[in-house]
């Protein structure tokens, strides 16, 4: 049986005047079981693979090599189906005459999957909010089915549809099943992954070599099984007068959950985190409260998790006036350092984004502040892949100079990395 | 503003002590990486069973406990009846706000925690014996363990089966917030009451300022109202601790304790030659409007001894709290006034600057304590009271309990009123903002209202008013109500 915990880090004290309360709160879930085996419902999965043009050769086999693998490490028993997307979605397995439709995993299904995706081949265009769709379509069959997770795989930009389109095809999609979505090589839109992986609760990452591939499908599987926990809620109770500034989850990934408010009482919202294995993640959230007077003190938030509707976890977000600076002005760590790794993230991608715009002073002062952070916060991984964009001459100061020699790929793995983020140091 | 003191008049007191007057945060306080973790245990508080020992400290908790009295931990949550099994926090069935808005210090503030209907069983119990101690705490509030073990009926729920939040009327969760306003609801040592009968009631509540709530008090009462020239009896003590001293919140409670089991051990046999009291002395004309007497009133005898005994257990208990290696300015030290109503008479001691007031319903009211301070010595050379009581060391005592205080005996006063009144023991939060005993008496009988008041009602919008005024300091009021001679036509006059 799950069990989850909370424990809130902050800086209870405001001075004087004081409005806005910052907290990190740690949810952990341990033993969490297997994805369609708790008794929480039943598991499904979707492999989407692109077959479009573009991936022909050596990326559709390694493609087709990928697909095997994740088949293989699907639990039996688990309902799964196979989509192949180009312009138009293909339900490629199971093979029916209807449209929609997905089978339980057992030894005779799983090799006639193989078989089903052993015969993809390159052709056609690309128009993901299609495969988005059929998706859903997919996963609707199977009522019993409430965990539904999907791994999507492409290699280029959504050239047949509009932007418009896709957001559409992700909405749609939206609290439908989750998404993990993996680009490989470098002539993919990194902010397209995102807006589908963002949307659909799931990660976005770079694969940069074909043959990379298959491992990353086989992990990728492995956690999505190692998820017991088919969904739960982040809760956010503020008092009445109060203002959520923001939540967001801030590890292992930036990812604002500001917008996804789904109000369960007038002052309780509801922030959906997908399913769960025995992990750890960390919220970042900010109330903005009337100020009161020195001595008085408040609770700022409930922040709780619930599964199922029931509340399976709460900690407490304190608010104290005090007069005493040494309490007031304390710097909770967890606090700053996960605010310095969301301005990181921002920092990267706005400088990319203003490198790619042809405004080098702007890329150059937002990717110099980058690296500020990323040394202050000791994001390692991120100083090295922004050492492969910028040179830099002084990483405390943040001053930094464009390199010429950009390759598209490593700006790409900058990116998608920009929103993992590291663990306060303790 | 205070330090304190070596008295001007006492002679040879030891280290100064100074009430409250630090604005110290306790242990508390979430530190990173500390606080707040998960599923609180608090959620799961809501009864202690007989005989159990403190989560934090292992100490023994009494079956009406609200805190641990060896470290202060919320070993009850008052108001909380759906205990661990409701959905603590309650996010799916939040109260909207009852558009009910509601100020401390409003008339009829007082939640369902102190609902006088699920406390009153507990003091009506014939069982009790003649004065019974009431349950620490409010009966509501100490929940079914306390309600339960003392064989009492007393309601353990209110009529809305929660703790109403008292800033906002919403319902206080499971967690000690309120639900709607997200206020913080007193709780255990923060804030806690008690009316052991319909006449006798006390509110010790934290205030505004201070972390920590170093008053205490402690009342017990017989049913029976005590009326001009009889009725029934009780005993009232209030407690303030020395901020300046560690484990002055430990202390002020033991002391209290101590103090009121003293007081209700029964007195002399009738007939025994009464002991004579040099000290004792009989409030006068010039401070209040009861008959003017002898220095030394046989009549008041016994109880002046048992307020002396008292005070001697409440000073012993203090050192019993006393860890060995506490040294003068950092030994738990508190003040006490402790009074025994019995018969139509009133005796007070005092130890410090804690007081007692006589306010008849009509004519003067009078203070009838002389505080052990600084500023009391000060007025007595002739500084006006206001410049002496906030000036510079106004909360410096001369006088207080504690293993390095020079002189524990209380001085005492007595009383016979010969009309309905109140008597009223405070700590100086309370007369800090009403010091003189005219305008605390028009604050009273403002707050009273021309019909009989509730006591436990009246306490608690002294309490509220006193943090309205900023709650720089603990504040606790007792109040005793005497009502008058036409009550209890049968009763002989005895004066």
């Amino acid at each position: 049986m799950a069990q989850f915990s909370t424990s809130v880090y902050q800086n209870e004290f405001l001075p004087d005047g004081g409005t806005d309360v910052h907290a990190i709160v740690t949810v952990t879930c341990t033993g969490a079981g297997e994805a369609g085996r708790t008794g929480s419902g039943e598991a499904a999965e979707i492999i989407i693979v692109d077959t479009s043009g573009s991936m022909a050769y050596d990326k559709i086999n390694a493609a087709k090599a990928a697909a095997a693998a994740a088949v293989d490490h699907v639990l039996d028993g688990t309902w799964f189906a196979v989509i192949a997307g180009s312009h138009e979605a293909r339900l490629a397995y199971p093979f029916q005459a209807s449209e929609s439709g997905m089978v339980r995993m057992d030894a005779r299904n799983r090799q006639a999957a193989k078989a089903a995706v052993a015969s993809f081949s390159a052709d056609g265009g690309t128009a993901m909010g299609t495969w988005l769709r059929l998706a859903t379509r997919v996963f609707a069959s199977v009522p019993s089915a409430t965990q539904r997770h999907a791994i999507l795989l492409t290699d280029g930009q959504n050239q047949h549809e509009s932007p418009e389109q896709l957001s559409a095809a992700i909405e749609a999609s939206r609290g439908q099943f989750q998404c993990d979505a993996r680009g490989v090589g470098a002539d993919w839109e990194v902010a397209e992954l995102r807006r589908i992986a963002t949307g659909l609760l799931g990660t976005v990452d770079l694969i940069p070599q074909p043959y990379e591939l298959a491992a990353e499908f086989e992990r990728l599987m492995r956690a999505s099984m190692a998820r017991g926990v088919a969904e739960a809620q982040l809760r956010v109770w503020t008092p009445q007068g109060a203002q959520v500034l923001f939540v967001r989850q801030v590890s292992p990934t930036v990812e604002d959950l500001t917008a996804h408010r789904q109000q369960v009482n007038p002052l309780t919202g509801a922030y959906p985190t997908g399913s769960w294995g025995d992990e750890s993640r960390d919220y970042h959230v900010a109330v903005r409260l009337p100020a009161k007077p020195i001595g008085a003190e408040q609770l700022a938030a409930r922040v709780q998790l619930a599964v199922g509707g029931e509340q399976v976890a709460q900690s407490l977000v304190k608010a104290m006036w005090s007069a005493d600076d040494a309490l007031t002005t304390r710097i909770n760590p967890h606090v700053a350092h996960y605010t310095g790794q969301a301005e990181l993230a921002d920092a990267i991608q706005e400088g990319l984004a203003a490198k790619a715009a042809g405004d080098d002073a702007a890329a150059t002062a937002k990717l110099g502040r980058a690296v500020q952070l990323a040394a202050g916060t000791g994001n390692v991984e991120v100083t090295q892949r922004l050492r492969k964009v910028v040179d830099i001459e002084n990483p405390e100061a943040g001053t930094v100079r464009l390199r010429r020699d950009v390759s598209k790929i490593d700006e790409m793995a900058l990116d998608t990395s920009s929103t993992k983020t590291s663990r306060v140091r303790r | 503003m205070n330090e304190t003191v070596g008295g001007m008049a006492g002679g040879g007191q030891g280290d100064p002590k100074v009430i409250g007057t630090t604005n110290d945060r306790d242990g508390d306080a979430v530190e990173p990486g500390a606080g707040g973790s998960g599923p609180d245990a608090s959620a799961a508080g809501g009864s202690v069973a007989t005989g159990a020992a403190c989560p934090e400290c292992g100490a023994g908790i009494g079956p009406a406990d609200l805190f641990c009295e060896g470290c202060g931990a919320v070993v009850a949550v008052p108001g909380l009846t759906d205990g661990a099994g409701g959905p603590a926090g309650g996010l799916g069935t939040a109260t909207p706000p009852n558009g009910v808005g509601r100020v401390p210090g409003d008339r009829g503030a007082s939640g369902a925690a102190t609902d006088p209907a699920a406390t009153d069983p507990a003091a009506m119990d014939p069982a009790a014996g003649p004065v019974a101690p009431a349950a620490e705490g409010s009966a509501a509030e100490a929940g079914a363990a306390a309600t339960t073990d003392q064989g009492t009926a007393a309601a353990t729920t209110g009529p809305a089966g929660a703790a109403a939040c008292r800033s906002c009327g919403g319902r206080v969760a499971a967690d000690g917030y309120c639900e709607t306003c997200g206020a913080r609801a007193p709780r255990g040592r923060d804030h806690f009451d008690d009316r052991p009968s319909s006449w006798i009631a006390a509110v010790c509540d934290r205030g505004i300022r201070h972390g920590r709530n170093e008053d205490a008090m402690a009342v017990a009462s017989d049913a029976e109202p005590a009326t001009v020239g009889g009725g029934g009896s009780a005993v009232l003590v209030v407690c303030d601790g020395v901020t300046t001293s560690a484990d002055s919140d430990v202390a002020s409670l033991a002391a209290a304790k101590a103090a009121r089991e003293v007081l209700l051990a029964a007195g002399p046999e009738p007939g025994q030659p009464p002991p004579v009291d040099p000290d004792a002395r009989l409030v006068d004309n010039a401070e209040t409007t009861v008959p003017s007497g002898p220095a030394v009133d046989p009549r008041f005898a016994a109880a002046v001894d048992r307020v002396r005994a008292a005070g001697a257990a409440a000073n012993a208990a203090v050192i019993a709290v006393t860890p060995d290696e506490a040294t003068g300015r950092n030994s738990p030290s508190c003040t006490l006034v402790a009074a025994v109503v019995d018969s139509g008479r009133i005796v007070v001691g005092w130890v410090g600057d804690s007081r007692a007031y006589w306010i008849p319903d009509e004519g003067d009211a009078g203070q009838l304590t002389t505080d052990d301070s600084w500023a009391a010595e000060r007025i007595a050379m002739g500084v006006p009271r206001e410049e002496a009581e906030t000036g510079h060391h106004a909360h410096a005592i001369t006088r207080w309990l504690g293993v390095d205080a020079p002189d524990t005996t209380p001085r005492t006063v007595c009383l016979e009123p010969d009309r309905s009144g109140w008597l009223l023991l405070c700590s100086d939060g309370l007369w800090n903002y009403r010091s003189d005993a005219a305008e605390l008496a028009a604050l009273v009988r403002e707050f009273a209202g021309p019909e009989p008041s509730d006591p436990l009602q009246l306490a608690e919008d002294l309490v509220a008013w006193a943090n309205g005024q900023g709650g720089h300091d603990n504040v606790t009021v007792a109040l005793a109500r005497i009502a008058g001679r036409a009550a209890t036509e049968a009763e002989p006059s005895g004066v």
